[in-house]
């Protein structure tokens, strides 16, 4: 059964790459000539180089969003198999989650207070 | 049948993790990391482990190596400030060799493994309900002492960050 | 049954998935032009075949045309490779979704999924967070400034959400039991009342919430918003490169109104005398019509307010809505 769902995983796989690549293969119906003029200039009024650079730096937010999401996600993979079998786990499984909740909540409320999260 | 998809599996798990450490670019070598993840996953679910293989395409593709990909995006490296490697084929091929006896070891030590059947458990090992009975009764402590785990590196995060910021 | 029956037999359900969900993306962005003008009292396309239907035709025959430009300075490969991501990951998504009830044809039942794997919700919800390397790669190999910052709120915006659309969909799962589709569709079988969607309403409030922000529609829309960073991370992207990240889009769209449909809102059992299919296709519809129905109706929000709601609201609440579910359920 295994081998046969990874069999059809990679045949889906396999046409939904085939797919894009065809589309993209499409462009060669039409005018080929982007190379000789100045069309592939990056979009910025026609400078080059954009103002001020391109690597402009960002704010540690984002950073920040992205590891807290890491660590969430985590948390989530981590809960799906009690919901699965939350009936029979029943009031121990349930207050082992609660324990578990109560961290994360411990966690987000140290975001909230410690303000990472505000976006000004 | 479960072979050849596991042969061709486990050459795209290697043919990435050799371009994640021979690419020049931080970019390339972590899109070929990603390549070997997939292949990992499709194993798990070859090994009848459709748990696992849903986990490792949201925790490691969807998750792990997006941060990667974002932190790398946000330094902004360029073309000049990668080091320069020279050699680098050379010296990975002699930190092979020197690996040797290790490997060796690790070879002779599996020959010696008591001999059990190395077929596909079916359906219903790997399972997600299985799995769950299994965490929350036997590995209570060890899941407890996660969410402890992933707290801290929270907290890190947090202050870490903020220490940038003033 | 034999690897080249199932081969096969993937194949053939592939290509009916792909060539149907492409059609209904194409007619869906020709449905949203005409939907949005007849809310904004317009009468969008008309000059093209009846009512402008054949705009589609017209407007895909210049996509598949249209020159091929790769900006100067973008690191190609990574370019090149970002689009297809986008489409790639969205089709791959939908190898687990069960579409209809299973049917006999000659004598040989057809089971209407292409692979049935038994945590498909979490196989869904995965492979679509794996589209984010779209946009993401997209910025970073543009070299351009509103490339970048595209990028980096979509990533944000959509990893917040997917923490979210995870935590409401887990109240559901406690009272079915399963991942599986099927299981969760079979599981509201009789009747309109037998929906989850009486029984779990937050969840279905946060999931359709989350369900937007993840497909980058209005009125989250923050990543492509023109007034403030042009494009996003598209902004390089012209022609069919940038045409694959719109069918990515579609296609993401159609996934969360059948997932929605089927989590939330009885799935494909018939309803009355209505067969399975055509309920189905009506709600997927619905489904559609709402995500324009709210781009029409509803005001842009500002990036700061969507990290607010998603971090400060839409999580805690789904937090206590587990937590409340897990006492009445044990």
């Amino acid at each position: 059964m295994s081998a046969q769902l990874v069999l059809s995983l990679s045949v889906v796989l396999i046409l939904a790459l085939g797919v894009p690549v065809l589309f993209l293969l499409s462009s060669k119906l039409g005018p080929q000539e982007s190379t000789k003029n100045s069309k592939n200039i990056p979009y910025e009024s026609g400078i080059t180089h954009c103002v001020g650079g391109c690597d402009n730096r960002f704010s540690v937010k984002f950073y920040l969003v992205a590891i807290l999401f890491v660590l969430f996600d985590v948390e989530i993979v981590f809960m799906f198999p009690w919901a699965v079998r939350v009936r029979e786990l029943g009031y121990f499984g349930l207050f082992e989650m609660f324990a578990f909740i109560a961290l994360l909540v411990l966690g987000l409320i140290y975001i909230y207070r410690s303000g990472a999260l505000k976006w000004q | 049948m479960a072979d050849i998809v596991f042969a061709i599996l486990a050459i795209f798990a290697l043919v990435g993790a050799f371009g994640m450490i021979s690419f020049h670019s931080p970019i390339h070598s972590a899109l070929s990391f990603i390549v070997t993840i997939l292949a990992l996953a499709g194993i798990f679910a070859l090994l009848s482990a459709p748990f696992l293989f849903a986990v490792q395409i949201i925790v490691y593709a969807g998750a792990i190596m997006v941060l990667m990909l974002f932190i790398i995006m946000f330094l902004n490296v360029r073309e000049s400030n990668f080091p320069k490697e020279p050699n680098k084929f050379i010296s990975m091929f002699f930190g092979s060799i020197l690996l040797l006896p290790v490997n060796i070891f690790i070879v002779r030590a599996f020959l010696k493994m008591p001999e059990k059947s190395m077929e596909i458990v079916e359906d219903g090992f790997g399972n997600i309900g299985s799995l769950s009975m299994e965490l929350f009764t036997r590995w209570l402590l060890p899941f407890e002492a996660i969410s402890i785990l992933l707290l801290v590196a929270l907290v890190g995060a947090v202050v870490l960050a903020r220490k940038e910021e003033s | 049954m034999s690897e080249t029956a199932v081969i096969i037999e993937t194949i053939v359900k592939a290509v009916v998935v792909l060539s149907v969900v492409a059609g209904m993306g194409a007619f869906a962005t020709w449905i949203e032009r005409k939907v949005l003008a007849f809310m904004q009292r317009r009468l969008g396309p008309m000059h093209v075949g009846p009512y402008g239907v054949l705009q589609l035709a017209a407007d895909g025959i210049k996509l598949f045309t249209k020159e091929d430009i790769i900006p100067q300075n973008a690191l190609k490969p990574i370019f090149v490779l970002a689009p297809i991501v986008a489409a790639t990951s969205a089709f791959v998504a939908m190898a687990a979704i069960p579409y209809f009830p299973e049917f006999t044809v000659f004598g040989y039942t057809v089971h209407p999924i292409v692979s049935d794997i038994n945590v498909a919700l979490l196989y869904v919800m995965g492979v679509a967070s794996v589209g984010i390397y779209g946009p993401l790669l997209a910025g970073m190999s543009s070299a351009n400034k509103w490339s970048l910052l595209g990028a980096a709120r979509a990533v944000v915006q959509i990893l917040s959400f997917e923490v979210v659309s995870g935590l409401s969909v887990l109240a559901p799962i406690m009272m079915i039991g399963s991942l599986s589709l099927i299981d969760i569709n079979d599981f509201q079988s009789g009747g309109v009342t037998n929906w989850l969607l009486w029984k779990q309403p937050l969840a279905f409030l946060l999931f359709a919430i989350a369900g937007f922000a993840e497909t980058n529609r209005s009125p989250f829309d923050t990543i492509e918003f023109e007034a403030e960073i042009v494009s996003g991370f598209a902004t390089e992207y012209s022609g069919m490169r940038w045409g694959l990240f719109f069918v990515g889009e579609y296609a993401n769209m159609i996934t969360i109104a059948v997932l929605v449909s089927i989590i939330f809102m009885g799935g494909y059992n018939p309803i009355w005398f209505i067969p399975g299919a055509i309920v189905m296709l009506l709600k997927v519809s619905f489904w559609i019509f709402l995500f324009l129905w709210v781009r029409a109706a509803w005001p842009h929000v500002r990036p700061d307010q969507l990290m607010w709601v998603c971090w400060k609201v839409l999580m805690p609440l789904a937090l206590v809505n587990i937590l409340i579910t897990g006492i009445v359920l044990v």
